[in-house]
């Protein structure tokens, strides 16, 4: 029980630092601590259709957080969320603009056809990686980019709103009666979906023969090889899984609380998501979580200019601050465990031995110079 | 780069090095135990021994780069005080290390820069950098270019210039950690004529060699360290013969007078359990690659594979397990053709595996116990489960029967691997890998482990043999192979060069391993 403790009290300290921080900053730029705090709680819990927007930023970072956390438990750095869910987004919008079908069949194919683009979208780096070793990292960033570039062509071209321009060109909205939420609304039909996500996505990883597998894989891939487990299928798994449920989110967010696909200025659900997933320590009840926590925090960013003069950036410090502090958490910890990885003094064992051999050597070296 | 004569003065100096009662004491095991080794100034010393024996840290010793727990080194006439690598240097000892130690991604020039005694003072200027060591090497008839990065030279030139940079100067003394293990065998050549030269300037080299072809080679004098002991002081070299440094190394020529208690399985004699016939596979990195290798293991039978490290033992094990495919040749396992079966579809069959490291490749150091005892059979818990997904009691209760039955100490089926001492993770290893096994490769079941975990290890691979499951055991301890194996193979330059049944020989098995001859 004390070990949980401990465990609870190191995964949130980070978030207790980072508001600490901020709120230095804050009252050393000028603004009051005191109203800026109780802004965050109004923005949070009690304003105005607080708890509901809070609810509404979760729903998604929840959804992507999910497939992030699975990606990064089998050791793939998988950061090109926020590009599968605008694929998914544009498959949704596409499906809801163009196709002539009655509502439930039409939310049915825009989920289906918006899961299915977000894991296409993912395994093409899947594929990159696994079977020709491209860096998972540059190859899913660098296809957030072409996917913000398709956004712009398909609300500029194709789908485009005639009424929006310039930096918020957008699609034509979804017709309202197509919609699940409105602005400012409840929607229960995507909590029931979040809740039932959250609940698949447990049993996959805790109690799933693909968990299982994702687990050893990330834990340690040459025990997971010597053991028989399919490295690459699991790992391009984790891909589709990962792009699926960003994809889904297009879709939620289509259907929901956004009713179109706006360029530019919409919050980047992705990047946000791979910090709650890192927050959550890519466990599913760890995101669910820090889902809520961020999903508070960008509500309270939305809410804040009502009644302070902070501007949203304000908050965006703290985001900020977490994410690198929980890096730096990891960074320590990554560190920790190569160092520990072999006790034994022997060299065959050890793989790190020829460098620190060499920098041990140019140390001695050096000492000598600066002695004698 | 040294002046070694200003550094000890005129002093009349008659051993290079004199080590009385050196000892490294790495807790569990004594390294180097109570080593008196005395080295005449100029010429080639061989030092030799099995992996383990203590060379390296030996040499580490002199160099001051290892502390010793007792005794005292003495280079030059001075005494090195323990991990005194600075006093060492001033003496005029220098080691070159079995890996390089120049950082790759720098210019040769850089680097040897860097890793300078009397770096240039005043701004870096590159010019002059270049100039200086450019003038180093030619003056040590080393012929690179310094302006290249050092990750784009050849290992022979790497090695070259580590060793002209190392070279102490007159009347120094060069310590040489494996030099051999990294080169072709074209190239060694070329490493002996630098040797051979630099000795010319009167510079001592002590050379710790693998291959008795090599010490006949380039060594004036050849010494043996056995299990940390100095079995063999200083010798000529045209004084013994491979057989008797053979024997030095492995230990007594007596046949090993305690067989196996236990008779092997013979019952259906001609069933071959493993078979490899003619594999031949590209290298692991650091070892030969396989050439036409065979070997056979019977039902119920356990057979040892010896060898000097670097053989293509694991690329003997990693092709048997099926982690790489060979290029030609057939693998057989209980008479089904494995040879390009992924690993998964050997364990189908009953292939278990041991892997060389059990921090490394065994085992996930952060996932629970029951995770890592179950591994790869969690995914066939369909077994017990009808449903899609696993249960979760039925995974604990399995794992738990297995740690208990392997008398694995743990405190919670839920701790880390990473919370078990090292016998404690092996058997967790055994627990996963024995008790569905119908054929084992195992590969140092026992490196690291103190006398109980030994003994654990081996009683657990006993019981499995005499219940009819075919074990091959490579491991770099001739010892436990000759106490527990019913056949020794001996692995040398990738294939097998002899089978040895018992009564085991043991000089014959050592003369094999290190061959008089190169392969």
């Amino acid at each position: 029980m004390n070990q949980h403790l401990a465990r609870l009290i190191t995964r949130l300290a980070p978030v207790v630092i980072a508001f600490a921080l901020a709120f230095v900053l804050f009252a050393a730029t000028g603004f009051s601590a005191g109203s800026v705090a109780s802004g965050i709680v109004e923005g949070v819990f009690t304003g105005r259709g607080a708890t509901t927007n809070t609810i509404r930023w979760s729903i998604p970072l929840i959804l992507i957080g999910l497939g992030i956390a699975v990606s990064l438990r089998a050791g793939e750095f998988n950061i090109g969320a926020q590009g599968q869910f605008l694929v998914g987004s544009l498959a949704a919008i596409w499906v809801a603009l163009k196709w002539d079908l009655p509502k439930p069949w039409l939310i049915f194919f825009a989920i289906v056809l918006a899961v299915v683009a977000g894991a296409l979208w993912s395994a093409i780096a899947g594929v990159l990686k696994v079977y020709l070793g491209a860096d998972e990292v540059i190859t899913t960033l660098m296809l957030n980019f072409v996917a913000i570039q398709l956004v712009q062509w398909v609300a500029t071209g194709p789908l485009r709103d005639p009424f929006s321009s310039g930096d918020a060109a957008s699609t034509e909205r979804l017709d309202p009666s197509m919609r699940v939420q409105g602005s400012g609304e409840y929607s229960l039909e995507l909590i029931l979906l979040t809740i039932a996500v959250i609940v698949a996505a447990w049993s996959l990883l805790e109690r799933s023969r693909l968990g299982i597998a994702v687990q050893l894989i990330g834990a340690n891939p040459k025990a997971a090889a010597w053991q028989g487990l399919s490295i690459r299928g699991t790992q391009l798994h984790t891909y589709l899984i990962a792009g699926g449920l960003a994809g889904l989110t297009g879709a939620t967010e289509v259907f929901g609380p956004a009713g179109r696909v706006v360029t530019g200025s919409t919050p980047a659900l992705g990047f946000t998501a791979l910090v709650v997933a890192t927050v959550g320590s890519l466990a599913v009840v760890g995101t669910v979580a820090a889902g809520l926590f961020f999903g508070g925090l960008q509500a309270a960013i939305l809410y804040l200019p009502i009644v302070s003069d902070l501007p949203p950036s304000g908050l965006r410090i703290i985001e900020g601050l977490v994410a690198l502090l929980i890096t730096a958490q990891l960074a320590t910890a990554l560190r920790r465990r190569r160092s520990t990885q072999s006790p034994l003094p022997d060299k065959a064992l050890n793989g790190n031995q020829p460098i620190e051999e060499g920098i041990q050597h140019v140390l001695s070296r050096r000492s000598r110079d600066e002695t004698g | 780069m040294l002046g070694v004569e200003d550094a000890v003065g005129g002093l009349p100096r008659t051993a290079a090095v004199r080590c009385s009662g050196v000892t490294v004491d790495f807790g569990s095991v004594l390294a180097v135990d109570d080593v008196n080794l005395t080295l005449p100034v100029g010429g080639i010393h061989a030092l030799v021994g099995q992996n383990g024996a203590g060379k390296t840290t030996l040499a580490r010793a002199i160099a001051g780069l290892q502390q010793h727990t007792s005794g005292t080194v003495q280079v030059n006439g001075v005494e090195v005080p323990p991990g005194a690598n600075l006093v060492a240097r001033r003496s005029g000892v220098d080691m070159v290390h079995q890996h390089p130690s120049l950082i790759p991604e720098l210019t040769v020039a850089e680097a040897l820069e860097l890793g300078s005694p009397s770096p240039r003072r005043g701004p870096f200027l590159r010019g002059a950098i270049e100039r200086r060591w450019s003038e180093f090497l030619e003056s040590r008839g080393v012929d690179v270019d310094v302006r290249r990065r050092v990750k784009e030279l050849s290992v022979e030139l790497v090695q070259s210039v580590e060793i002209a940079r190392a070279n102490p100067g007159r009347g120094g003394l060069l310590l040489l950690d494996e030099p051999t293990a990294v080169l072709a065998p074209s190239r060694v050549e070329a490493l002996f004529e630098q040797l051979r030269a630099m000795v010319a300037t009167e510079v001592t080299i002590l050379i710790v060699l693998h291959k008795l072809s090599e010490v006949r080679n380039i060594a004036d004098t050849v010494t043996v360290l056995r299990e940390g002991r100095l079995v063999l002081s200083p010798t000529p070299a045209a004084a013994t013969t491979d057989a008797e440094v053979g024997a030095h190394i492995v230990g007594e020529d007596l046949a090993d007078p305690s067989p196996r208690s236990r008779l092997r399985v013979v019952g259906s004699d001609d069933e071959v359990a493993i078979a490899a016939s003619g594999i031949d596979a590209q290298a692991v990195a650091g070892e030969s690659p396989l050439n036409n290798l065979s070997l056979d293991v019977a039902r119920g039978e356990i057979v040892g594979v010896a060898g000097v490290e670097g053989n293509g033992q694991r690329t003997l094990v990693e092709t048997l397990v099926g982690l790489r495919l060979p290029m030609s040749g057939a693998i057989r396992f209980l008479g089904v053709d494995c040879t390009t079966k992924s690993v998964e579809g050997r364990r189908a069959i009953g292939v278990r595996s041991v892997p060389f490291d059990r921090n490394a490749e065994g085992t996930a150091a952060e996932l629970p116990l029951w995770q890592n005892v179950l591994g790869w059979e969690a995914q066939r818990f369909r077994r017990w489960d009808r449903l899609p997904f696993l249960s979760a009691a039925a995974m604990r209760r399995r794992a738990t029967e297995r740690l208990q039955r392997f008398h694995v100490a743990y405190a919670d089926i839920d701790q880390p691997v990473a919370s078990l001492s090292g016998g404690n993770t092996q058997r967790l290893i055994l627990a996963r890998e024995l008790p569905d096994a119908r054929a084992l490769v195992v590969a140092q079941p026992t490196r690291g482990l103190d006398i109980s975990g030994i003994t654990g290890v081996w009683q657990a691979l006993a019981e499995l043999a005499a219940s009819g499951v075919p074990i091959l055991v490579v491991s770099s301890d001739l010892d436990e192979l000759l106490e527990h194996s019913d056949r020794v193979d001996v692995i040398r330059g990738g294939t097998i060069v002899a089978s040895h049944p018992r009564p085991f020989y043991r000089s014959a098995i050592g003369y094999d391993m290190v061959g008089a001859v190169g392969p």
